[in-house]
């Protein structure tokens, strides 16, 4: 028995093996196309698997049965039910039983609620009350998860996402409720994705759904800081204007001439429409000449268009959730199982209908409009300074994006010496005096102690108060981090600016790059 | 209820757009992905292209599905059968085309038929209108899905 079950488990989990290192250089790629399972558990096999069980009661029947009626509504719902347990049974064939899948889900929880108390899931403005974190912490680990609808009102809104066998690959959250949905269809999914790691940052990027936008909260308060980093740095990577151009085959300048005096005559600024829907009818008049210039322009356009960036924001908190409790979860990991623990969870990003678009090729939107493009989730998690430690990552060529959660910062020192031995806490000596300087209370420090001649830590701080602010000024303002002294112990990790730290928010970080603490100063 | 959920500013925009002879009929149901990212999301579309008809009479309609990053070609359809669903799911639907636009939903459906396209949201204001709407997709789906067995 235990044999045949390993034999199954190879063929299931028999993915290839994930670098480290391919991770640290080319995120997208390696996670986007690390092989999956060799023999997924197919959508046709639980559905056949499902009429078998429920003979009269399956899919086929139902609704020739029922039509549509509310008795069918109720068979739904036992429906999705068998479908749930029939995938339960497999994992238990994969030797994962379904306790394990409790487990991790409050595993996941429980470091969700841990990071909002540590002060990680951005700034809270409060310190009590139902925005607080600890009360938010509270509400997290309470936080229901449904796998299947209970009642019929819950099965109509369980199917309009689930979809009619359950099987829609999806998960969300609803704050109202605080419940997080795990439809059936993204268990089956787990199931093929080797493991149950590749539920980290889906549950807590859900979950953290609930901490951003909790009701009376204004959207994004506690997150400004990232929110507007996104915005103003960001807000390019977001355009989704391909897709329109790409639909532009039929002319039907009526219907724009339509829509477009529709955009003029409604309240509210529509000026991104209106561009699209000029370029729309230019094209349809054959005025447009060069696609790839017209793209370029628009994307120039579109840039820095706040509805964009905030929409995205909103999922990309939710990442940076997803991120923190990863990195908690890779903690624990010993070095040689994190790549492959990364990997498996974060290519929850690379959702990719190829296909479905050449075949459907006027389908679905290119951009799924609320989720950024998957190659900027990727990095924006690759370049977390917590992420890159962890991982043992060099420093990055050409720094690419990254906003911090908040001022509650986190500081990555990479500390060389000829030699090791008593490195690390040499490292952690110096970056807990440095930040205890600037008046912050350091905390959750973690070093790696990397090939003995090098160590890597990283250090997080709340409540950063220099020791000598001037009346008025903000709490930001003359905090200094980055470089920690004395410089010959310590240099800093090629991560780009706010990686590091928040700075002060005008004038010049106090912060040196990697290049200018190399002069004359590393032993 | 407040689900995190999409521009929908955005997806409406996309309806807008013209429609193209490429399908000649067509029914397709679209759910926006909350947990992928980008393309991910989730098509099932039973599609009858007149140009495959005509070069082989025998030919039939098709049934994809597009789950995140599977594709699955559920089976096909004869074209009579398939034409005799697309009427019923056009009956069905005809009363809720282009209503509640602004209401929130993942799912959104389309169907071209006839020359003539319907489309619209999973969901509606009123909820007795919602209730029904779902009811008919949910067979709609059901027999996409299921088959067309009597
Ligand atoms: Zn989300």
């Amino acid at each position: 028995m235990s044999f045949f079950i390993s034999i199954t488990l190879l063929l299931m989990f028999g993915t290839g093996h994930v670098m480290a290192s391919d991770l640290c250089e080319e995120p997208a790629k390696t996670i986007c196309s690390a092989p999956k399972s060799s023999a997924p558990v197919t959508e046709e096999t639980i559905r056949d698997e499902a009429s078998k069980v429920l003979g009269a009661k399956g899919l086929k029947t139902i609704y020739s049965k029922h039509g549509v009626s509310r008795s069918a509504v109720k068979e739904y719902k036992e429906y999705v039910k068998t479908v749930y347990t029939l995938l339960l049974d497999h994992f238990e064939k994969n030797g994962i039983p379904r306790s394990a899948i409790q487990a991790k889900i409050e595993s996941i929880k429980e470091r969700v609620a841990t990071d909002l108390i540590a002060g990680k899931m951005g700034s809270s403005a409060h310190s009590s009350g139902p925005k607080s974190n600890q009360a938010l912490a509270k509400r997290t680990k309470s936080a229901k998860v449904s796998f299947f609808p209970t009642n019929e009102a819950e099965a109509e809104s369980f199917f309009e996402d689930c979809g009619v066998d359950g099987l829609t690959f999806q998960a969300y959250y609803a704050d109202d409720r605080n419940v997080m949905t795990l439809c059936p269809g993204y268990l089956l999914n787990v199931l093929n994705s080797g493991g149950l790691d590749s539920m980290e940052i889906v549950v807590a990027h859900e979950l953290t759904h609930g901490v951003d936008a909790g009701p009376g909260e204004p959207q994004f308060a506690r997150y400004e800081k990232f929110v507007s980093c996104i915005q103003n740095n960001y807000a390019n990577n977001f355009e989704k204007i391909d897709h329109v151009i790409e639909e532009l085959g039929d002319p039907a300048q009526a219907r724009l001439e339509k829509k477009m005096n529709e955009l003029k005559a409604a309240p509210g600024d529509h000026a991104l429409e209106i561009v699209q829907v000029e370029l729309m009818m230019k094209n349809a008049k054959g005025q447009v000449k060069d696609l790839k210039a017209t793209r370029q322009y628009l994307s120039k356009k579109l840039r820095r268009s706040p509805q964009e960036a905030e929409t995205h924001s909103w999922e990309l908190i939710s990442d940076l959730g997803g991120t923190e409790s990863l990195v908690e979860h890779l903690r624990t990991l010993p070095k040689e199982k994190r790549a492959m623990a990364l990997s498996q969870s974060a290519r929850m990003f690379c959702g990719d209908n190829a296909d479905a678009i050449k075949l459907i090729k006027y389908g679905p939107l290119k951009d799924d409009s609320s989720h950024p493009p998957r190659e900027f989730r990727i990095n924006l998690l690759m370049n977390n300074p917590e992420v890159r430690l962890l991982m043992g990552c060099k420093k990055l060529e050409a720094p690419g994006p990254w906003c911090a959660a908040s001022e509650s910062n986190v500081m990555t020192a990479r500390c060389t010496r000829e030699t090791g031995i008593e490195l690390a806490s040499q490292c952690e000596d110096a970056l807990y005096k440095r930040l205890r300087s600037a008046g912050c209370q350091p905390r959750d420090l973690s070093c790696d102690p990397g090939n003995g001649t090098e160590v890597a830590c990283s250090i997080h701080s709340s409540n950063c108060k220099p020791a000598s602010r001037a009346p008025g000024s903000s709490d930001s303002g003359t905090l200094s981090c980055g470089v920690a002294t004395p410089a010959e112990e310590l240099k800093v990790l090629g991560i780009p600016l706010p990686a590091v730290c928040i700075l002060p928010e005008k004038g010049e970080p106090k912060f040196k790059r990697p290049q200018e603490t190399d002069s004359g100063n590393t032993s | 209820m407040k689900l995190h959920k999409i521009s929908m500013k955005w997806a409406f925009f996309v309806f807008f757009l013209p429609t193209v002879a490429f399908t000649d009929s067509e029914i397709r149901l679209t759910r926006e992905s909350s947990v992928g990212g980008v393309d991910s999301t989730q098509i099932l579309s039973l599609r009858c292209a007149e140009n495959e008809i005509k070069s082989n009479q025998q030919a039939v309609c098709k049934i994809y599905r597009f789950n995140g990053a599977s594709t699955e070609k559920v089976r096909e359809v004869n074209v009579v059968e398939a034409d005799e669903f697309l009427k019923k799911s056009f009956d069905l639907l005809s009363p809720f085309a282009g209503s509640d636009q602004e209401s929130h939903s993942r799912l959104h459906w389309l169907l071209s038929f006839q020359g003539k396209k319907l489309e619209g949201m999973g969901t509606s204001k009123d909820p007795a209108k919602k209730q029904e709407l779902l009811q008919s997709l949910m067979w709609i789906e059901g027999r996409l899905v299921g088959g067309f067995e009597k």
